[in-house]
């Protein structure tokens, strides 16, 4: 029993050792120069927007959703680290924005959601149409539907 | 009533300097107190990660729990961790409280002939509280559910782990689904051991105390649940 405890313990401080060491990402995150990259290609920085604004990003890294191991980026707005949208390709769209000065930010992460190293951040100004994005958004995306 | 049937019992009397004898004390101290706090560590700890844990699973990523807001880390960060703290608690717990380790991870292996007898009254008891007769420290049930709480906790750990560690890749899929699994084995043992330990199934009412407040449990519980542990103590 005292052999059998003993290798739990080992196992489990071997994997503790293991994980406080290793920083030898699988991931793929390193561009050719060996460092990881993100940047935020459209919108330009400091242009003037209107919603839905679509936000299109280039990588070093292939992305793709967390299921298969590569990396996906964050997108969040303003600073608010907490509040992002996990995604899992280049393009994505933004439509919940006030009309204003926004800051865009984009950061690329790991499948297990640690950072790469690599992040961007852009500054666009909202102007109008602003409000009622889902509306704006039904009306987009379904003009046929006779309700 | 008699003057007689008045006087005080040898327990009941604060002047007695007769110690009452074990059988006579109405509690029993069935953990230790390194064992109940080693264990309120431990289910605090689990909660956080099966919280998170979850939260994470149904697609909460980008949308802070409450906990995350409080704390103001993603409740990512937070999940990695409290696996981190569970890790280092359960080394921690097995290396200065390996004796306890050793002995429950014994007696969570042992089988006897009267555990089947046990199962086929364990629904009814449920409500009734007349559970078949063991001879362990664990009853049947216990048994079982504590080799599968700690084989599936432990695998969440090693896979939690080796997820953090490698980051993605082909090794890191294969890791994600192992912890999912685990998670899915792991939920409902934890769910019924609080079911059960919670006391609001009638049959296992008081069973609480064992763990919490000082553990001085109801020697009526111990006797429904524990007999032949309890004549052991006594």
């Amino acid at each position: 029993m005292q052999k059998s405890f003993s290798l739990w313990t080992l196992i489990a401080l071997a994997g503790l050792v293991a994980a406080a060491c290793g920083d030898d990402s699988t991931a793929g995150a390193a561009g050719g120069d060996g460092e990881p990259t993100i940047s935020i290609v459209s919108p330009a920085d400091g242009d003037e927007v209107t919603l839905p604004l679509e936000v299109e990003v280039d990588t070093s890294a292939e992305i793709a959703p967390e299921e298969t191991g590569k990396d996906h980026w964050h997108l969040f707005v303003d600073g608010e680290e907490l509040e992002y949208t996990v995604e899992t390709s280049n393009e994505t769209m933004l439509d919940d924005l006030s009309p204003g000065e926004h800051t865009i930010n984009a950061t690329l992460q790991h499948a297990d959601h640690s950072s790469a190293g690599a992040s961007d951040e852009i500054t666009v100004i909202v102007t109008g149409g602003a409000t009622g994005g889902d509306d704006e958004e039904e009306s987009r995306t379904d003009p046929d539907y006779d309700y | 009533m008699t003057r007689k049937s008045l006087a005080p019992t040898p327990i009941m009397t604060t002047r007695s300097r007769v110690a009452p004898a074990p059988a006579q004390v109405r509690t029993i101290e069935r953990h230790n107190r390194a064992t109940r706090w080693f264990h309120a560590v431990v289910y605090l700890v689990s909660l956080t990660l099966l919280a998170t844990g979850w939260w994470l699973l149904l697609g909460g990523e980008g949308k802070p729990s409450l906990l995350a807001r409080v704390i103001g880390v993603p409740d990512t960060s937070l999940h990695k961790m409290t696996g981190w703290a569970f890790a280092l608690i359960a080394i921690l717990g097995c290396v200065v409280g390996w004796r306890g380790a050793r002995t429950f991870v014994a007696e969570s292996l042992r089988i006897a002939r009267s555990d089947g007898r046990w199962f086929a009254r364990w629904p009814a008891a449920l409500k009734t509280g007349r559970f078949g007769w063991h001879d362990g420290h664990f009853d049947p049930g216990q048994r079982i559910l504590n080799l599968v709480m700690v084989l599936s906790l432990s695998t969440l750990v090693l896979s939690g782990l080796g997820l953090v560690t490698v980051h993605g890749g082909p090794s890191f899929v294969w890791l994600a689904r192992v912890h999912k699994w685990s998670t899915y084995v792991a939920t409902p043992m934890i769910v019924g051991h609080i079911l059960i330990a919670s006391g609001i199934l009638p049959g296992y009412r008081g069973v609480w105390r064992s763990m919490h407040l000082g553990g001085k449990l109801d020697r009526s519980v111990a006797q429904r649940l524990w007999p032949a542990w309890l004549s052991r103590k006594s």
